[in-house]
């Protein structure tokens, strides 16, 4: 009956077994020994008291001096390994740690409850690196745990078995789910972030960037990553017309391909838009980078965005959470018509690099005069000559332009892309290299459009009088698929991502295939509804409900009146729970007794069944025998144990329909 | 019928929905708020969501807000643990001073779900607050739905007279630990204590007086000499448990002899002893030494007079006399 302090083997199991699940997605992202240490120290707290308690109790002061030592040479460990004690990465090594730690000295109440909520911070921090629907579901699972954990610790007297614990645990995290729905959608949400944020808080991905140097594209290529997705109003464009336009490429040192000195100050480039306008939603994953990919040409700025001179669409913040904008393009524009604005940068070269290429350049100028009929001179000869299109080109020394042009004739739209721009501008036509992404693959069962990293692609702008910059896509000549059919049809080897053996059974593929779009789809919703959901998205939902709401006081206003309600509800759910008879004969009698009640004879709460039995029988003569066979069989299971009877009351019962009085 | 109490929300329910005796139920109210590890929690929360906010972190929120959700699901479920318990006490056993008293309370749960860990403790009367926890006794129970339970509430007897149990706080923290919910009982008995047994090992054979009278039915010790029905009060070791087994009924076997002593102890054998305690812990030794040799024994002091008889019931009368010997 007294009420123990000290923590029980079994408590300490609990708290133990929560906290280990909780840091356990952790485990792979620190350096060894932390996990380790982690899981020693909880092992022996589990083992030492219980196994040795003589030792435990005598060299107490031992121990404690051992494991500050040991504490101390931890954090040192870990400002060793990260050469910090802040930031991210680091915060997490230490929680992991130090959560060992306290549940290897815990020993009183307070040591339970402050080592449980360590566990819930390393299931926050789980979130910081991951949130996707297995690591929710993940989540979920451990909280579970904690929480009959914490249900364990307070049932003193032991009268809850194992499954109840956690059927206990699962009731309360259900009745807590309608109040934590009412509270996500309308807390007023702000744009964080409220303080600076650890410089590691994001680690760079892959993407595209303002680089680009043989080879680097078609390493992005390899990667099935999503780059972004987009959900089109309307019907989505053909696949040829879908240029996400990127970073745009100036300059270059022979090899090497950079955006060149920074023009955001500039104002865009004069634009007119003609033909029909396209209105799509794009929901970028982070980048850590500024780039919004855009269908060319993006007209209308979403907000916190801008265009650079060149008609790059940029964000003012880094993207580092997945995001979502509404945008609008035209498929047919004309860009700096008129002006000679910046014409010279597009036609820089570095000297005395590529001989062949100049002199083929100064040959085409020679013989054709008029820039269009030299462009088209120049893309018929890439035509004729054995181009191939190749992920895996040869290696290439000398002079990347030269020897690629004149003797491997292998490459892909990055090599392609930088040798036609550099023989356009040695014949005198001012050009420049885009980088973005082109194409996409369509999920069928979401209707939208999923653009990879291995839909990465790099064309050229020409500039030409009357037409200003047009877009050339020299890679068009070389592998037409690529732009007309995508990544996946031109170069079907290179992409993998179909598990082995399934390409050869057509309809284990579709399946696959229908698999995967379904689970793109569910992650696609998941990221806009639920992880995606900041104050815009709070906004537009909030209006589809018809809830019109400008500031945070009237959300707040909203978030009272709905959260008073719910929690009422809930209130009168768990109040109203009466027991449950947990003898079957009596259920079953309850089901007869509403049955009664319903043909309009209710018993009353002070008769007995017998005696129920006899004034039924003595008002209704067409329910007498019926009744009192009911009634026989149950007086003679409740009262005289008789539980054979059972399946023939259930029997008599479950036939039994009384029909209302006329 | 004495005082029960059933503990209920504010304001009461209307009397009918009970379906049961109310209007010998008193109501008190149920309070609850938060523990000390329900605030620690709660600041745990508002850490939660300012990461949550700084890193726009939607998991986050929804972490924050399931644990937010959980502690007020975890309030409803600590509140509904203690309503509807109906409780009462009984007469607690007197105890010999230096003992410890318990003190029967008795947990109805006819009308309410299984009831999980519901703890008793006395208040601390005392203002000094830096007394340990531990010194208050704390007893917890935990009752099936429908069912009751008596529990004992310890309390440690220092001195003689009238021990009463202070107000108990009746309170439940389950499932989370995160609120308690509480309410108060004051248990309606006292629990006599009698005066410690100790003194002089000797009775005082110089008041003994020998019974002229053959009484017959007295019992006397020597010769057997046949059955009686059992009456109240006749010494256990007296039954005869034979016949009992027999199915003959609860049957005391008499003796007969040339009848019994008889012994008077009153004050005036103990004037020797200074302090009164002293001298009421003789009597109480004497009291209990003549019992067990079955002597005939009366009790004389200042205030009571006790003729003399025998059994468990006249040694309860006489020990109550000395427990309440100066404050009746």
């Amino acid at each position: 009956m007294m009420v123990k302090q000290q923590l029980n083997l079994n408590k300490v199991m609990w708290l133990a077994l929560g906290v280990a699940l909780a840091s356990f997605p952790h485990w792979q992202r620190l350096p060894l020994w932390i996990p380790v240490s982690h899981i020693i120290l909880l092992v022996a707290r589990i083992y030492i008291p219980y196994q040795l308690p003589a030792f435990w109790s005598q060299q107490k002061s031992t121990i404690n001096i051992v494991r500050l030592l040991l504490m101390f040479s931890g954090v040192a460990g870990v400002y060793g390994s990260y050469g910090s004690l802040a930031g991210r990465d680091v915060g997490v090594a230490l929680l992991v740690l130090l959560a060992g730690f306290k549940i290897f000295e815990s020993n009183s109440k307070r040591d339970f409850y402050i080592s449980t909520y360590l566990g819930y911070f390393l299931i926050i921090t789980n979130f910081f690196y991951t949130q996707t629907i297995p690591t929710a579901t993940y989540m979920i699972f451990v909280i579970v745990i904690m929480t009959a954990g914490l249900i364990d610790f307070n049932d003193t007297e032991q009268q809850l078995t194992l499954l109840k614990r956690f059927k206990l645990s699962i009731t309360l995290l259900i009745q807590a789910v309608p109040i934590l729905l009412v509270l996500f959608i309308l807390f007023p949400r702000i744009n964080g972030p409220l303080w600076g944020m650890p410089k590691d808080a994001f680690t760079s991905t892959t993407g595209i960037t303002d680089e680009m140097s043989p080879g680097t594209i078609s390493q992005l290529v390899q990667s099935n990553e999503v780059a972004f997705r987009v959900t089109f109003e309307n019907e989505i464009p053909e696949q040829s017309k879908l240029y996400w336009r990127g970073p745009v490429l100036w300059q270059t040192d022979g090899r090497k391909w950079t955006t060149g000195s920074d023009k955001s100050d500039q104002l865009p480039a004069p634009i007119e838009y003609t033909g029909e306008a396209i209105h799509y939603d794009v929901t970028i994953e982070p980048s850590n980078k500024k780039w919004l990919f855009g269908l060319e040409m993006v007209s209308k700025l979403p907000d916190k965005t801008y265009f650079t001179n060149d008609y790059q669409l940029k964000t003012r913040q880094s993207i580092i959470a997945r995001q979502a904008f509404k945008l609008t393009s035209y498929s047919s524009f004309t860009i700096n018509k008129d002006e000679y604005y910046d014409l010279e940068r597009g036609l820089e070269l570095p000297e005395n690099t590529h001989p062949k290429t100049r002199e083929l350049a100064s040959k085409l100028r020679d013989e054709y005069k008029q820039p269009s009929l030299i462009i088209n001179a120049a893309l018929d000869w890439l035509k004729k000559q054995s181009f191939v299109y190749t992920l895996t080109p040869p290696l290439i020394t000398g002079d990347s332009v030269d020897e690629f042009l004149f003797n491997t004739q292998q490459g892909f739209c990055e090599h392609y892309a930088a040798a036609f721009t550099v023989l356009m501008r040695a014949a005198g036509i001012p050009t420049r290299v885009v980088s973005g992404y082109q194409g996409g693959e369509i999920n069928p069962i979401g209707n939208y459009l999923i653009v990879r990293q291995r839909d990465a692609h790099a064309w050229t702008e020409v500039w030409l009088e009357d037409q200003g910059w047009v877009r050339i896509d020299p890679t068009s000549i070389i592998s037409p698929v690529r732009v007309n059919e995508g990544m996946n049809n031109a170069m079907p080897d290179a992409i993998i991502d179909i598990p082995l053996g399934l390409d050869k059974n057509a309809a284990a593929l579709r399946l696959w295939q229908r698999l995967r779009n379904t689970v793109d789809m569910v992650n696609y919703q998941w990221a806009q509804w639920v992880l995606g959901y900041g104050p815009d998205r709070q906004k537009r939902f909030l209006q589809n409900l018809g809830i019109y709401v400008i500031d945070w006081k009237g959300l707040t206003f909203y978030l009272f009146v709905l959260l008073g309600i719910i929690v009422a509800v809930i209130a009168v759910v768990i109040f109203k729970k009466t027991p449950k008879t947990t003898e079957p004969a009596k259920k079953y009698y309850d089901i007869f007794c509403k049955k009664m009640a319903k043909a309009g004879l209710a018993r009353k709460s002070y008769e007995g069944p017998i005696d129920f039995a006899k004034r039924v029988s003595e008002s209704r003569q067409d329910l007498k025998n019926e009744t009192q066979n009911i009634t026989k069989l149950y007086v003679l299971i409740r009262y005289c144990s008789d539980n054979n009877k059972l399946l023939q009351l259930r029997a008599a019962i479950k036939s039994f329909t009384p029909a209302k009085e006329i | 019928m004495s005082t029960r109490i059933i503990l209920e929300r504010l304001p009461a329910d209307p009397a009918g929905k009970i379906g049961y005796q109310t209007e010998k139920l008193k109501r008190h109210r149920v309070y609850i708020f938060p523990t000390v590890q329900g605030w620690v929690y709660g600041m745990m929360l508002i850490v939660m969501l300012l990461g949550a906010i700084n890193y726009n972190n939607s998991m986050a929120y929804m972490l924050c807000f399931l644990l937010t959700s959980l502690a007020l699901v975890c309030m409803f479920h600590t509140y509904r643990n203690l309503i509807g318990l109906i409780i009462s006490s009984s007469k607690p056993k007197s105890v010999f001073t230096g003992q410890q008293a318990l003190f029967p309370i008795q947990i109805d749960n006819r009308l309410g779900l299984e009831k999980f860990s519901i703890h008793m403790e006395q208040r601390a009367v005392s203002k000094k607050w830096f007394r340990k926890k531990e010194d208050i006794e704390k007893i917890s129970i935990g009752i099936n739905s429908g069912q009751h339970a008596t529990s004992y509430y310890p309390v440690q007897s220092l001195e003689r007279g009238i021990l009463t149990c202070k107000r108990l706080k009746i309170s439940s923290d389950f499932p989370l630990g995160l609120f308690i919910a509480w309410s108060y009982f004051q248990p309606e008995y006292n629990c006599l204590v009698y005066p410690e047994p100790k003194g002089q090992k000797q009775l005082p054979l110089h008041t003994l007086i020998e019974d002229d009278a053959d009484f017959g039915s007295q019992s006397g010790t020597d010769d057997f000499s046949g059955f009686r029905k059992y009456k109240p009060g006749d010494p256990v070791h007296s039954i005869a448990w034979k016949a009992f087994a027999k199915e003959q009924g609860l049957l005391v076997k008499q003796f007969s002899g040339k009848g019994s002593q008889t012994l008077i102890l009153g004050w005036e054998s103990v004037l020797h002893i200074n302090d009164i305690e002293s001298r009421l812990s003789q009597l109480c030794y004497w009291i209990l030494l003549a019992e067990q040799t079955s002597l005939h024994y009366g009790l004389e002091i200042p205030g009571v007079s006790i003729e003399p008889g025998h059994g468990a019931h006249h040694k309860e009368l006489c020990l109550e006399a000395l427990a309440r010997y100066g404050n009746q």
